[in-house]
């Protein structure tokens, strides 16, 4: 076992695991805001992955045009899912909240999947799969390989996070995201406006699960249908890391990233996929105390 | 109640009638229909023990079914490929043998499912599912990964046969949930829908009726699953495991009415209705996963009780 | 300032509020007492909006607040200090008053402000960084008054601020409350702590599973015989317990 494998190894972990923590912590910050676990959350990852090839591989577009519609269509996409989704939800009992929100959310990623491999099929791909391909040049580091493409998505998903961090800290947003995940009835008295708030959130949640879903597909392709299993990967490291904590999502997201390298690695590639879902249920058996609260 | 009572008479009665002579009267093609409606008001009943009595949104459902499936077909062809045994007699072993697993199965995993709620929990069922999918991809040895598993003619069932299993499946599953209303265990549930907190104070028991919930609600589902699967005389992930059956139970529990004894019906027929309408007639270039997945919006926005809830409603208003 | 006319809030089917009519004239400070689970909360609830009225209205400075969104009404000028102080307990001290001034938008003075509800609760000034969670009734108590002042509020609405506190703290408290009072703050104040409510404020009205009994000068039902009794534990033959 060289160290240059183990370094590739851990690196990939790595990759992916801030990919996931991307994910997963978006999922959480507009699951503890609006008490609405977004089960279609997934599927903006996959959505992302879909515009950026259609950008980049078939219109063509250089990227410096690509990237403000990119990111301008995910301002877009988090407004409209938020009005049209979650508002109805926000401020029901949470019986109503509970059933209306699996049946929106889970409704939309049938359709947005389906829609999606159908019309792709359709009229770009007969088989359906996203991925991107730009590779960048290998580091060289103390005479150790290292991939540049790896290396690039590590810190700009690092950097997103430490973005994030300052953002909840620090902004008047951030605290006031921070405060409704506490005590939702505190926030209306201290005279926070929830809906407003929960737009914002709602941009950034997908911004950012869109930006994951695109360096996503750098690395390993996507099919439409996988929107479940990512939002449930999302879900399992929301579970190891507990609901809106930054940190939490990050390591789980590491954890999670590493495990289901190591996995494709030393066992086989086909039971890396089937590493999150026995993570996640060897973590319910032994979390003692379960989830608190959250989307009932 | 009277009136009620009356209504269900004159409707019934010459339903459970045409429906019990079915196979004799009916066209090939209506029976089979008849028996895939069947299937999904058994499977869409048994999640309304968790849906409607509990509360809690069970989207895995479908893994009993493909679980008692898999196991039945496993049996049969492993058994077989040793020893050639009285066709006669395989088949019910082979589905006891099913359920009995599918029992231990749901039995097993009420305790990692059960540390969830609301809606972590509907997401966790759904895990269980990809989780079955998962498995029966990765071990072709056993289940023939990908490309399934087939049995030899003789051991299919008949159109036939299968249609009066699936009706009394049906009428069973709709009349344990009819009498679970009036047991203690659905007085518990009941109790725990409204307030967990209250439910453990007054001494139930929680974890244990749920997991009695899970357990019953999984018995039917994966006899459901033994008989689908010995009429196709074929097994594969997609066709016991695929969003179909997993999701359209629910869609269809939920469509009809959560909670409601005769909501699994209603929203099986309309369903039928759709989807053969849907690959019949309004040939529209728009897959139909889709639209059930709009239908489940527009349900989740407009009408999140169902139909029999909002009529109920309409009716004491 | 403030007027409810004939307001009722249901629960369910359960009648919490019913035709509750009351006046809160500026720099007045009123009080509204009753029993437990008279719909002292509620009314309260109800004014901030967070609980939907079944029937009747409300005005607040001339402005019909109705189908006002709770966060509005907050900008309008009506803060509440809920009962159980309802603070952030992950925040900061500071983190929660400088929400509080969240609904005043880019124009507020936060600092300005932050300044003066530090001199008003100077413990707040020394606890700043402190996790709000780790405070004590009291101090979690004067947070919550603090947050709620950040807001600059015309009209202050306390639910209970005596609730799980001890004497000593509870007079710290009122007096503290009485200061807010002659700067000339209006307050709507409910309590079970009757007799330190209808010493401060100037009126008061007297509620009973969900409707107004009583209502008149603070001083006058102080003295009433039937208040005595119900609400000060004062016997007629003298020298009864006081809370």
């Amino acid at each position: 076992m060289s160290l240059q494998i183990m370094f590739d190894l851990i690196m990939s972990g790595l990759c992916l695991g801030g990919i996931y923590a991307l994910m997963a912590f978006s999922l959480s910050i507009s699951l503890s805001t609006t008490r609405v676990l977004n089960i279609a959350h997934g599927g903006f990852l996959i959505l992302g992955a879909a515009l950026a090839m259609l950008l980049t591989r078939y219109a063509e577009i250089p990227l410096l045009y690509a990237l403000p519609i990119f990111l301008f269509s995910w301002v877009v996409l988090g407004y409209l899912f938020e009005i049209v989704v979650v508002r109805p939800l926000i401020g029901k009992s949470p019986e109503d909240v509970l059933i209306g929100s699996i049946l929106i959310t889970f409704g939309f990623t049938m359709a947005m999947d389906a829609f999606l491999s159908f019309y792709w099929a359709k009229f770009v791909d007969p088989t359906p799969t996203f991925s991107l391909t730009y590779r960048l040049p290998p580091l060289r580091l103390l005479g150790y390989t290292i991939s540049g493409t790896r290396t690039f998505i590590v810190c700009f998903a690092a950097a997103l996070i430490l973005g994030f961090h300052c953002l909840l800290k620090y902004t008047g947003f951030g605290k006031a995201a921070r405060a409704i995940s506490e005590d939702a009835e505190g926030a209306l008295i201290t005279g926070l406006n929830p809906q407003g708030i929960a737009v914002k959130v709602y941009i950034c949640a997908v911004l950012t699960a869109a930006m994951a879903g695109a360096f996503y597909v750098l690395l390993n392709p996507l099919a439409p249908y996988a929107s479940f299993h990512l939002t449930l990967i999302a879900l399992t490291i929301i579970v190891i890391g507990g609901v809106g904590s930054l940190p939490g999502a990050l390591v789980g997201g590491v954890v999670l990233g590493l495990a289901e390298v190591m996995t494709a690695f030393f066992i086989s590639p086909a039971w890396s996929p089937m590493t999150y879902l026995l993570i996640f249920f060897l973590v319910l058996v032994i979390k003692k105390e379960g989830l608190m609260g959250g989307a009932r | 109640m009277k009136s009620h009572c009356r209504w269900l008479l004159a409707i019934g009665l010459p339903v459970a009638t045409l429906l019990a002579a079915g196979p004799s009267l009916l066209t090939r093609d209506l029976v089979t229909a008849l028996f895939f409606m069947f299937i999904f008001v058994t499977l869409a009943a048994n999640y309304d023990i968790l849906g409607g009595f509990l509360g809690y949104v069970n989207l895995g459902q479908g893994a009993f079914f493909g679980l008692a499936g898999y196991t039945t077909f496993i049996l049969i062809v492993k058994v077989t490929a040793v020893q050639q045994l009285d066709p006669v007699l395989i088949r019910p072993v082979a589905v006891l043998a099913s359920v009995l697993v599918t029992l231990a199965f749901a039995w097993i995993f009420s305790y990692p499912l059960f540390r969830l709620q609301g809606a972590y929990f509907a997401i966790g069922t759904f895990g269980l599912v990809m989780l079955l999918s998962q498995l029966a991809l990765n071990l072709p040895s056993v289940t023939g990964g990908a490309h399934g598993l087939y049995i030899p003619k003789p051991l299919y069932l008949s159109l036939n046969a299968v249609y009066y299993f699936g009706l009394i499946l049906m009428a069973g599953s709709l009349a344990l949930n009819g009498v679970l209303h009036q047991t203690k265990m659905g007085l518990a549930l009941k109790a725990i829908r409204e307030s967990e907190l209250s439910a453990a104070a007054t001494g139930i028991h929680i974890f244990k009726y749920k997991r009695r919930a899970l357990v019953l609600s999984s018995i039917p589902s994966g006899l459901a699953g033994c008989i689908f699967v010995l009429y196709a005389g074929y097994i594969d992930p997609d066709t016991v495991l695929g969003h179909d059956k997993t999701l359209l139970p629910v869609v269809i529990a939920m469509l009809g009415g959560s909670g409601q004894l005769f909501g699994p019906i209603v929203g099986g027929v309309i369903f039928r209705g759709i989807d053969v309408a849907l690959k019949n007639y309004l040939l529209l270039p728009i897959p139909a996963l889709g639209i059930y997945g709009l239908i489940l919006m527009g349900l989740g926005l407009f009408m999140p009780k169902g139909i029999l809830n909002r009529v109920s409603k309409k009716h004491k208003e | 300032m403030l007027e409810l006319t004939d307001i009722s809030v249901h629960y369910g089917d359960l009648k919490s509020v019913r035709n509750v009519s009351l006046q809160v004239k500026e720099k007045e400070a009123v009080a509204l007492i009753g029993p437990n689970g008279s719909g002292k909360t509620t009314t309260l609830k109800a004014i901030l909006g967070l609980v939907p009225l079944a029937s009747g209205q409300m005005r607040f400075l001339g402005q019909e607040i109705n189908s006002l969104p709770s966060y509005r009404r907050v900008k309008l000028g009506i803060s509440l200090v809920a009962e159980g102080r309802r603070i952030f307990p992950r925040m900061t001290v500071r983190e929660n008053l400088e929400l509080g001034a969240y609904p005043l938008g880019g124009k507020a003075d936060v600092k300005g402000q932050l300044e003066w509800v530090y001199q008003f609760f100077p413990i707040l000034r020394e606890r700043e960084r402190q996790v709000a969670g780790t405070f004590s009734g009291g101090e979690q108590q004067m947070l919550a008054i603090g947050r709620a002042l950040m807001a600059k509020p015309r009209l202050l609405m306390l639910d209970e601020p005596s609730l799980g506190l001890a004497p000593v703290i509870i007079e710290q408290l009122y007096a503290r409350i009485q200061q807010l009072k002659r700067e000339g703050l209006t307050i709507l104040l409910v309590e079970q702590y009757v007799s330190g409510a209808l010493e401060l404020a100037d009126r008061a009205y007297v509620l009973e599973t969900g409707t107004i009994r009583r209502d008149g000068v603070a001083r006058d039902l102080l003295e009433d015989p039937e208040i005595q009794r119900s609400y000060l534990a004062i016997c007629e033959e003298g020298g009864g317990l006081r809370p």
